[in-house]
């Protein structure tokens, strides 16, 4: 049966057999049956996803987790490819803060120096309100939306205002819900304390402001300040002690038109809030400040006045020529009243000072010096003074004139002695005491930066006189200067005979010691005028007479003639030969020669 | 209007909020989700009245419950009828605050829809009757007495 079974299938299902197992063969063969589908794949997703626009869908499902590990293993991919992306977005981001920054600090420059700034700075300072605050005030605006008035006990609500717009819940619950909440905080983060104070309901900001009986909650918004939560204690206190009776009886919840309207105060704005603050009574503070101000200005004052007088008598105390007997004040100006020397100096401008002072004579040092250098009026004459004793230093040029000067210092109040310690100078210059006051013949002076130089000779006493006249000039030099005297130049050329063997010729010896002779005979001769020279020649009268005489002859030409060449003036020379009258045996060479005398 | 502050009062899963939504919405979701804290629900009984329904979590966490009773003006005790346990949650709450007995109640025994799964007993009821002198065999999936159990409760108030 069953073969004729399978012989039968064979029969009539062989093809299809067939096409089954080769169906099996291609899905049993995994490579075969991907390309397969691959040929199919693409046209078959488009045509179903035109078909089904939500498969495509399946194809955007995330797997986070596959992007973590795809990121994990090849970072450096991700970061190449994030790039170009991320590069840009810093910039942006760096670019749009440096334009808030920016902008905060332009409007900062703008807010510190505008006249609305300064403005609100005074506000600050007459207020107490901090200056923050107070810019922050006049910025930012803010609404009081709606108030409840919660029971603390049930969180029942007892009282509620609002702006009919913004009543968007049950005001019931809502309350219930802030009570439910706040006894939640309380019990588990904030046991001790008030439990719930503030809290942002989407852009909204709720404050609870705690009461003893019932808290306010407030929905406000925009941004509320510091002075608003300061309003609503205020309100809390006012409500708990003038509404007591609504508070404590429950029918009167939700009951109380008083009580209502007392809350409507509540729903401000940021300006009313302000107008209120400012009508609420006067804040004192800054009038405190103005008259601590004034009183401590008073005090500064009247310190600084007493200061001032106080110097001011210390200054015309110690003022030479100034006794003073009285200082007052009248009329924004000192006054002092006393006696005052002519001398005596005192600043009455820049101490606001005036003088009522009576005239007198001080006999103190510093004014009698003051006194006798105006009556001396010579600038060269300096005058200092103490204890009545004058001493007149400096120089002067007129002696006569300085002693007369002297003798009325003497007769001056106040004098006792005078001390002269003037040094008495020559008015004349070197050139015009030169024109006046001929040098010494025998000196030549010559001048130099630094000192007079004198050269020459002259006597000693000559000298010194000289050298006293030309100090007043500067300093002198005489070092150069050869002292003589007219006893030693005629000594020595009494004692200075010539010896001359050759009657023909003068050698250098004979000229060396002529030289000294003419000099020194003309240095007599200037020094005193009336003497002459006497030249006597001789000889040993060794061999014949008329040879000696002959011989004699021309020595005393040699000579006369050298001295005349020398500068001494003939009619200054007297000449006489020594004639032999008798011939001698032997040569005597210390009698031959010219002998030298002078002759006053 | 008067407002008055309703406490539900039960064990987890009785039933609370299903009453409350029942009550307050007309709305049933068998979807239990459970109560975080408090929830807080409003309905206008007559002109006079409004309650405030307090539906209260957490009383298997001891004492949390407590700071959402002060002030209660009635409370509203649920038991599952198909839980008699619940009913020993009840005791624990009542021996913690004893002040609850004062206070204006009624008691609703719920999920009387569930009949097959009803496991109660008469000794079940008297110890309710200690809670409140008046009980309700309620169902918030159909709505079975729930407005009457309320309505009750408003009436005593008042």
């Amino acid at each position: 049966m069953s073969d004729d079974r399978e012989k039968l299938k064979a029969l009539l299902l062989s093809e299809e057999i067939a096409q089954i197992q080769a169906l099996q063969k291609l899905l049993d063969d995994k490579e075969a049956l991907s390309k397969k589908l691959s040929e199919v794949l693409d046209p078959a997703t488009d045509l179903t996803i035109a078909q089904n626009p939500n498969f495509q869908k399946k194809f955007s499902k995330i797997d986070s987790k596959s992007y973590v590990r795809a990121i994990k293993a090849n970072k450096q991919t991700f970061i190449d490819a994030l790039l170009p992306i991320i590069g840009p977005m810093i910039r942006k981001s760096v670019t749009a803060a440096i334009r808030r920054f920016v902008s905060d600090v332009n409007r900062a420059v703008e807010m510190g120096l505008s006249f609305k700034a300064l403005k609100w700075r005074w506000k600050a300072f007459r207020t107490g309100i901090p200056f923050a605050e107070i810019v922050f005030n006049n910025t930012i605006e803010y609404q009081v939306q709606q108030v409840f008035l919660i029971d603390n006990h049930s969180g029942l609500l007892v009282a509620y205002a609002g702006h009919g717009e913004a009543l968007l819940q049950d005001k019931d619950a809502m309350s219930a819900m802030l009570t439910a909440i706040q006894d939640f905080v309380k019990d588990s983060v904030n046991a001790d304390g008030e439990g719930l104070s503030a809290a942002e309901i989407d852009d909204d900001i709720l404050w609870i402001t705690p009461g003893n009986k019932a808290k306010i909650a407030a929905i406000i918004k925009g941004a509320p300040t510091q002075r608003l939560r300061e309003r609503m204690l205020a309100a809390s206190e006012d409500i708990h002690i003038e509404f007591y009776q609504e508070l404590e009886s429950e029918h009167l919840w939700n009951n109380s038109p008083e009580l209502d309207a007392e809350l409507e105060k509540l729903l401000l704005t940021k300006s009313q809030s302000d107008e209120e603050q400012e009508k609420k009574g006067i804040n004192f503070w800054p009038w405190l400040i103005i008259l601590g101000g004034l009183l401590l200005w008073w005090a500064w004052s009247s310190y600084q006045h007493h200061q001032n007088r106080q110097e001011l008598i210390g200054l015309l105390n110690k003022t030479p020529g100034f006794v003073l007997t009285k200082l007052r004040f009248e009329n924004d100006q000192f006054i002092a009243t006393g006696l005052q020397d002519p001398l005596a100096e005192i600043d009455t401008i820049n101490n606001n000072l005036k003088l009522e002072s009576t005239p007198f004579l001080s006999l103190e040092d510093s004014i009698i010096q003051k006194r006798l250098q105006n009556l001396l009026n010579d600038g060269k004459l300096q005058i200092s003074v103490q204890d009545k004793v004058v001493k007149v230093e400096g120089t002067s040029h007129d002696q006569d004139v300085l002693n007369n000067q002297l003798n009325i210092l003497k007769h001056q109040p106040g004098v006792a002695a005078v001390i002269d310690q003037v040094k008495y100078e020559s008015s004349l210059t070197l050139d015009s005491f030169l024109k006046n006051n001929s040098i010494p013949s025998t000196l030549e002076l010559n001048k130099n930066d630094d000192e007079l130089i004198i050269t020459g000779f002259t006597t000693l006493s000559t000298l010194q006189e000289l050298e006293q006249k030309l100090q007043v000039f500067g300093k002198v030099n005489t070092r150069a200067v050869e002292v003589v005297t007219p006893a030693a130049l005629k000594a020595h050329i009494n004692a200075s005979p010539l010896p001359i063997i050759n009657p023909n010729s003068l050698n250098e010896t004979h000229t060396q010691h002529l030289n000294k002779i003419s000099k020194a005979f003309l240095q007599l001769k200037q020094l005193q005028n009336d003497v002459t020279i006497k030249l006597t020649a001789q000889s040993d009268c060794q061999g014949s007479l008329e040879e000696s005489n002959e011989f004699s002859q021309k020595r005393m030409k040699l000579v006369h003639t050298y001295l005349l060449t020398k500068g001494i003036d003939n009619s200054t020379i007297l000449t006489q030969v020594v004639e032999c009258s008798s011939t001698a045996e032997n040569i005597d060479k210390s009698k031959i020669g010219v002998w030298f005398e002078v002759i006053e | 209007m008067i407002s008055k502050k309703i406490c539900m009062i039960g064990r987890f899963a009785v039933g609370k909020t299903s009453l409350v939504d029942r009550y307050v919405k007309n709305h049933f979701s068998e979807q239990y989700q459970t109560t975080v804290g408090v929830a807080i629900s409003t309905k206008i009984m007559d002109e006079t009245t409004k309650f405030v329904i307090w539906d209260i979590a957490g009383f298997e966490q001891e004492n949390h419950y407590k700071p959402y009773l002060r002030g209660a003006h009635a409370i509203i005790y649920v038991v599952d009828a198909t839980e008699p346990e619940s009913l020993h949650t009840l005791d624990q709450i009542i021996a913690d605050s004893p002040e609850l007995k004062d206070l204006p109640a009624v008691c609703f025994i719920n999920k009387t829809d569930l009949v097959d799964d009803i496991v109660w007993q008469d000794e079940y009821t008297t110890k309710i009757t200690d809670l409140s002198e008046h009980h309700f065999w309620t169902s918030a999936k159909t709505g079975d007495n729930v407005e009457t159990g309320f309505k009750t409760l408003a009436h005593n108030l008042t």
